[in-house]
């Protein structure tokens, strides 16, 4: 277990910089979401925490120790590959054991512990096999008990998810929990899904090339996004970001933009006192709730809407927007948030 | 990693250097003794019985220890060019008389004069000695002489004919094409062999002045005289020596012409009576014997002999060699026809005794080789006339007058004359190649940026140039010096061990020469390049494919199967292919239904012979190649593809193809590389044939060095590889730009 | 043996008429390839020396005689040299092939997994080698071995033929590197695998294939080697069998017999070593590291 802190980190190709001077402190036990568009530097970033990568400038250290030049493998951290990277010519078992076997380890004690990884995997029965011979999400599976056996002192995730149905990608991240609570191991889990981040982190790291937009809970980032790039990145549907000038909204000091997200908004049929009116163009029924879409000056913008209480909506029918005042987000001319 | 690899390294290392120090342990014992070396291209009895001797020798002399070494035939000359001058070779050696000019001219060996005394040469055979004399002084002691003979089965032929007339209605008799029976087979198509026709007839090699005579009007009547046998059907086409032996050992051949070499080729039991070749009567009515050339087997001093205690021990061991007891012996048990006149007392009347006593009424008859540097040049413009004469029936009036041509334009190029430089001049070529090499290396660095830009670059990849460094350092120092030296020696003339620089002469006379055979050969090589590689890599990837389906069965067999043609020396297997051609005893005419065809009577067929040899010889290892490099295909590509809706073909060109690239193209440049300089395919199946026609760069540049000039022509020899060199430079460089550009453009 | 999973270019949906088209194609090939080797068994098997010509190779008679001569080749001291000869071979060709391979593969893995400044220039470079024809080369080479102490010895003939089979090797093996994932050697360095644990555990088991070929073709380059071998050895019991084959060509003749029995003794161990390594040659290793 161990704290991580990253101080001014940068990584240069070249000319090209990637990571733009990354300051983070992670906490001992603390599980932290890295999410960005693609390119952003998201994988670069764990890698380079990872010791894969070179870094550039700043310094990285693990429990105070700076590790800027620590081998990948003295810095006994475990990595999950978005690729898996499981060994083709080794069975599952080989695969599994394979840190313990380079570390030396007793015998006994890797059969031992490579069979607890894998009955808390659920790969027991799969232990001879080789890698071609599993299924996705057992791949996966081999590559978390991989890092799981070795005990690090932190785990790195890259997307480990991404090449699973949705169904999987549920249990397996179910299973990131699971192992998350009984481990409570520093992780750094690097995903472009928010369902992920959100649901797994105990902090959110947003990057946007290469720069941290915000640090902070699952909630405060999607509660309050520092800006307006973390704002619209973070939540589906994206949130609504309008001129002032076209809600009528109190707006505090150089506010120029005015969030919300569309869970925050509700569609009614009347439009007195509504923030803004709009014509719908588009009705989503997810089933559990709907969504009504339109767009207010050249935005589309988005709201739920209750079909139940107010009866079945049509397209172009006018609706009334309205929110609750602690749900808007102000951003001024350069996107930051502003409070009110 | 490096580690262990220069640990596993280091270890070879020592077991080498401790088994080759093993082998010097000898070493300490000849100081005592000194040990004179003694080298033979012999083989069989005859090399049996000099190791015999030289154990007695060394059992019964107590001064001296000689130590015998057989060299193959093929690799003597060579070897004893590449060692004497260097003070590597032997001390005295065996060898036929006839490159006595080339030798004595590069002091490759001494005059022995001292040795082949009054008393001496009067106890030879008589008709050996001017053989082994040059400019007036004796090089070689004779210990044995050999030509060639007629031959005949004496159940078929019971007397020996005395005139060509009378030789030629036995052999119409003994003929029987249909049964495959030859009544006169000889080898029509070699000087060698066409030589007892050529002397019969009053021809001549050389005029009054040393200078070659090949157009000589009884040279002409000579060949006429061949083709009159020829037309005869008494001869199969194309008969080599090996088809020669095969067919009289079938008792298909009445009468054979061959030497004393090859007794130990005839089957046991085939009968078999050696006599002189019979008279022959020229249009004049003139009756001449037919005379051989006549070959001396003789014992050389090396030319750095010159310690008088060390040569006196080695011509202690040649007169050993060639005393009386000795030279019976090898007259008995190695059948040598030998130089010693006494001995020939011991021939008794055996059957093995008359074989003897044919052989020496043939050496009455006989003319020596010329043993002037000039013959070498002869042999391959008089061979390809000869060749063409009696293939295609062109009259040898001008095939002779274009072989004359050929030598004195070859003797031209070789024979320019400037002013000499010598050997410092070499040096100062070699040192300005290497100082260039130098230079562009210094061009690169700075490219990079410096030096010390080079530096900071090589500390920060250490550990990747540490990785390539021992590879990279191997080839090249092992290439670089040679390398140099060989495109040094384009820019001198080589005659006899000294070089003259010349300049560009070479260059230009390759380049600018009247009959454009650059040129043309240069068109044979790149379509003999291409022909081949297309054939190797498609025949290669096929098999490949075909042989990585997980269903087929038996595939390890047949995968260790095709590697055959790779693993079994080519020598032997080029030489079966070109059997396989000949136009009356080859499996390709009998399976294509075309009795009779001659596959080297025209370009195209005879390119096709050596392409078929080739490909024969090279696809094992483009399926090899492409065994490997399926494997790292994975299979769920082709699954994928296949639900794209792509078929077969498609899957082909878009996954196979694409991702077996980077596998095959290394091994495409490098065979693309190997196959233009591939020499042995061509020298051994088509020879050149016909005219030469067939001959590729290599062949070429090798005929140059080693067939032509005086003591080879180097000069022009290493001028042509540096053409070559570039050629290939400048094709490999365009194919990484435009290959560079269709993946830059993806 | 057989697992449908070392199907490597086999496509789906394999058709019946290509299994019969592939053998009528494999017999085909087979036939070409044994016809003329079949001529170097009847050859070797018949007992005159003369070279055997005709349509049919099979032999009509039958001994062993010439194989018996070849292999029982004594001297007048009564060492057994073709024992010698046949050792020399060995050492030559497997030391060639294990530092052929040995530097062939650390180079190519530079050159695959580093970006360093030349290396496209050395690349290039051992391309370069091969270009100038070899007859050329030889009188330099055999100054420079001499100067270097080098002639007459093994350990010469190891370091030429190696440099020879280099540059064939490191491309091939380059090739081949660059195809394996390199997040696997990634994964190995976070477990914690030095750079040699994960060259032997990772890198090597997965490029079998194009290790097995270089070895392959690292051995043969040396084990036919006569050439050179004939001019550098000097004495009879440090010659390697293809000189000893080539001994039996004369100037005018040849023992064709004990030449054809020398062939197919020389070819014998390269067929077991292919035969040994072709189970490397089966596929898809790298199938099942990575996507999911
Ligand atoms: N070797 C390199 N040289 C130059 N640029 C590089 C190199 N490797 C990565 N990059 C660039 O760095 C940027 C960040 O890459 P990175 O892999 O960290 O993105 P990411 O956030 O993980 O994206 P994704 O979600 O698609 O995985 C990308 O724009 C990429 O093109
Ligand atoms: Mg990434």
């Amino acid at each position: 277990m161990a704290a991580i802190s990253l101080r001014g980190i940068e990584k240069r190709y070249g000319d090209v910089v990637i990571v733009k001077g990354l300051d983070l402190e992670i906490k001992d036990g603390e599980f932290v979401v890295l999410v960005g568009p693609s390119g952003c530097g998201k994988s670069t970033t764990l890698r380079m925490i990872a010791g894969l990568e070179t870094i550039s400038a700043g310094e990285l250290c693990i429990d105070g120790q700076r590790v800027n030049d620590v081998a990948p493998g003295d810095r006994d951290l475990a990595m999950v590959f978005q690729s898996y990277a499981l060994y083709p010519h080794m069975s599952v078992r080989e695969n599994i054991a394979f840190g313990l076997v380079v570390r030396k380890v007793k015998k006994a004690e890797i059969n031992q512990r490579v069979d607890d990884a894998a009955e808390m995997l659920k790969l027991s029965g799969l232990l001879h096999r080789k890698p071609k011979d599993l299924s996705g999400g057992q791949r996966q599976r081999v590559a978390m008990a991989r890092a799981v056996v070795r005990r690090p002192r932190a785990f790195l995730f890259d997307e480990p998810l991404s090449n699973l149905d949705a169904k999987l990608r549920m249990e397996v991240r179910a299973e990131i929990a699971a192992l998350r609570r009984r481990f409570s191991t520093t992780t750094v889990y690097v995903t472009h899904d928010q369902v992920e981040a959100m649901t797994l982190a105990d902090r959110v790291v947003v990057l946007n090339d290469g720069v941290a937009q915000q640090v902070g809970t699952p909630l405060e980032v999607y509660r309050r996004p520092a800006n307006r790039f973390v704002a619209t990145f973070l939540g589906t549907p994206t949130m609504n970001v309008v001129d002032k000038a076209l809600l009528k909204v109190a707006v505090p000091g150089n506010a120029l933009h005015v969030g919300v997200r569309p869970h925050d908004v509700q569609a009614r049929k009347e439009t007195a006192g509504a923030l803004v009116a709009m014509r719908v163009e588009h009705i989503e029924r997810l089933g559990q709730e709907s969504f009504v879409f339109g767009r207010v000056g050249e935005e589309r913008f988005g709201a739920v809407v209750d079909e139940d209480a107010l009866g079945v909506l049509e397209h172009g029918s006018e609706v009334g927007l309205f929110s609750r005042a602690d749900r808007l987000s102000f951003f001024n001319d350069k996107g930051l948030r502003i409070d009110a | 990693m490096n580690r262990v690899v220069v640990v596993g390294l280091l270890l070879c290392a020592l077991v080498l250097a401790a088994r080759a120090r093993a082998g010097d342990d000898g070493a300490e014992d000849a100081a005592a003794r000194p040990e004179i070396v003694l080298w033979h291209a012999y083989r069989a009895d005859e090399a049996a019985v000099i190791e015999e001797i030289v154990a007695g020798i060394n059992a019964s002399e107590t001064a001296f220890q000689v130590k015998v070494l057989a060299v193959p035939y093929d690799a003597y000359l060579d070897k004893i060019g590449a060692a004497i001058p260097r003070g590597r070779g032997p001390d005295l050696f065996i060898a036929a008389h006839d490159p006595i000019g080339d030798w004595a001219e590069a002091k490759t060996i001494q005059p022995i004069d001292d040795v082949v005394d009054a008393q001496t040469a009067s106890s030879l055979v008589p008709g050996l000695l001017p053989a082994v004399v040059y400019r007036g002084h004796v090089y070689g002691l004779p210990l044995a002489f050999k030509s060639v003979a007629l031959w005949r089965n004496p159940r078929r032929v019971p007397q020996a004919p005395a005139t060509l007339d009378e030789l030629m209605r036995v052999a119409v008799e003994q003929t029987n094409a249909a049964e495959g029976r030859y009544g006169f087979v000889y080898e029509n198509r070699d000087v060698y062999y066409h030589a007892p026709l050529l002397f019969g007839l009053g021809g001549r090699l050389f005029d009054g002045e040393g200078r070659p005579a090949l157009d000589d009007p009884n040279n002409v009547a000579s060949i006429e005289k061949a083709q009159a046998i020829n037309a005869a059907k008494v001869v199969p086409q194309e008969v080599s020596g090996t088809l020669l032996l095969s067919l009289f050992n079938e008792d298909k051949a009445a009468m054979i012409v061959t030497g004393p070499w090859s007794r130990g080729e005839i089957a046991a039991g085939v009968p078999f009576e050696v006599s002189a070749l019979p008279d022959v009567v020229d249009a004049a009515g003139v009756r001449r014997p037919m005379k051989p050339l006549l070959t001396v087997e003789a014992l050389f001093l090396s030319g750095r002999l010159v310690d008088p205690a060390r040569r006196a021990l080695a011509v202690r061991v040649a007169r050993l060699l060639s005393d009386e007891a000795r030279s019976v012996l090898r007259l008995k048990k190695a059948r040598q026809p030998v130089a010693l006149e006494k001995a020939w007392d011991s021939v008794g009347d055996d059957d093995d005794g008359r074989v003897q006593r044919g052989f020496r009424a043939q050496l009455d008859r006989s003319v020596p080789t010329p043993n002037s540097p000039a013959m070498k040049a002869l042999w391959s413009p008089f061979n390809l006339a000869l060749g063409e004469s009696i293939g295609q029936g062109t009259p040898p009036s001008v095939t002779l007058a274009q072989a004359q041509a050929k030598v004195k334009g070859e003797m031209a190029v070789v024979e320019h004359s400037t002013e000499a430089t010598g050997e410092g001049g070499f040096v100062v070529v070699v040192g300005a190649l290497l100082l260039l090499l130098l230079g562009w290396t210094a061009l690169a660095v700075r490219k990079f940026g410096g030096a010390a830009a080079l530096l900071s670059g090589i500390r920060k990849n250490g550990i990747a140039y540490a990785y390539v460094a021992p590879a990279l350092t191997a080839t090249l120092v092992l290439v670089l010096f040679p390398f140099a030296v060989g495109v040094g020696m384009g820019f001198f003339r080589h005659t006899w061990g000294t070089y003259t620089f010349v300049g560009m002469e070479n260059f230009v006379s390759i380049l600018a020469g009247a009959d454009s055979t650059f040129f043309r050969t240069l068109g044979v090589t790149v379509l003999w390049t291409a022909s081949n590689i297309v054939l190797h890599v498609s025949i290669g990837v096929l098999l490949a494919l075909i042989l990585s389906q997980a269903r087929l069965r038996f595939r390890g067999v047949y995968r260790v199967l095709f590697v055959i043609p790779w693993a079994m020396p080519s020598y032997i297997t080029a030489l079966i292919w070109k059997g396989m051609f000949h136009p009356e005893f080859g499996a390709v005419n009998a399976l294509l239904g075309i009795q009779g065809f001659s596959w080297m009577n025209s370009f195209w067929s005879a390119f096709a012979a050596n392409l078929v040899t080739n490909t024969w010889l090279g696809f094992p290892f483009m399926m090899v190649t492409a065994l490997g490099g399926l494997t790292s295909i994975p299979k769920d590509l082709y699954e994928a593809a296949a639900l794209d809706g792509a078929g077969p073909l498609k899957r082909f060109t878009s996954i196979t193809l694409p991702l077996l690239r980077p596998t095959l193209a290394p091994a495409i440049v490098l065979g693309t590389v190997w196959t233009f300089n591939m020499f042995n395919v061509i020298y051994l199946v088509s020879g050149g044939a016909p005219g030469g026609k067939t001959d590729i760069l290599v062949t070429e540049a090798f005929r140059w060095a080693f067939e032509r000039g005086q003591g080879g022509a180097f000069g022009t020899a290493a001028a042509y590889s540096t053409l070559i060199f570039l050629m290939l430079l400048s094709y490999n460089v365009a194919a990484a730009r435009v290959t560079r550009g269709i993946e830059g453009s993806k | 043996m057989k697992s449908p999973s070392d199907d490597v270019a086999g496509d789906p949906g394999h058709h019946p008429l290509l299994g019969l088209l592939s053998h009528a194609v494999l017999m085909m090939t087979a036939v070409i390839v044994l016809y003329p080797v079949l001529w170097v068994v009847r050859m070797a098997l018949s007992p005159t020396q003369s070279f055997a010509s005709g349509l049919s190779p099979i032999p009509s008679e039958v001994t062993l005689q010439n194989f018996r001569d070849v292999i029982g080749h004594h001297d007048v001291a009564g060492t057994w040299v073709f024992g010698h000869q046949l050792w020399n071979s060995l050492v030559i060709a497997l030391a060639t092939a294990v530092t052929g391979v040995a530097l062939a593969t650390s180079a190519a893995y530079a050159f695959s997994r580093f970006r360093f400044p030349g290396a496209r220039l050395g690349m290039s470079a051992l391309l370069v080698t091969q270009m100038f024809p070899a007859t050329m080369m030889m009188i330099p080479l055999y100054i420079l071995l001499d100067k270097l102490g080098l002639l007459d010895s093994q350990f010469g003939l190891v370091i030429v033929y190696a440099t020879t089979s280099i540059p064939f090797s490191t491309w091939m093996l380059k090739g081949y590197f660059d195809t394996i994932p390199i997040d696997l050697e990634e994964a190995a360095r976070m477990d914690g695998a030095s750079t040699s644990r994960i060259f032997f555990s990772i890198i090597l088991p997965l490029a079998r294939p194009a290790i097995a070929i270089t070895a392959l073709f690292s051995f043969m380059t040396a084990w036919n080697e006569f050439i050179l071998a004939a001019k550098l050895m000097n004495t009879e019991t440090s010659y390697t069998l293809p000189v000893v084959l080539q001994g039996y060509v004369g100037a005018k003749s040849t023992s064709w017999g004990h030449f054809a029995a020398g062939a197919i003794l020389v070819s014998l161990p390269v067929m077991a070593l292919f035969f040994a390594l072709q189970k490397h040659l089966v596929g898809g290793l790298t199938a099942g590291s990575v996507k999911g």
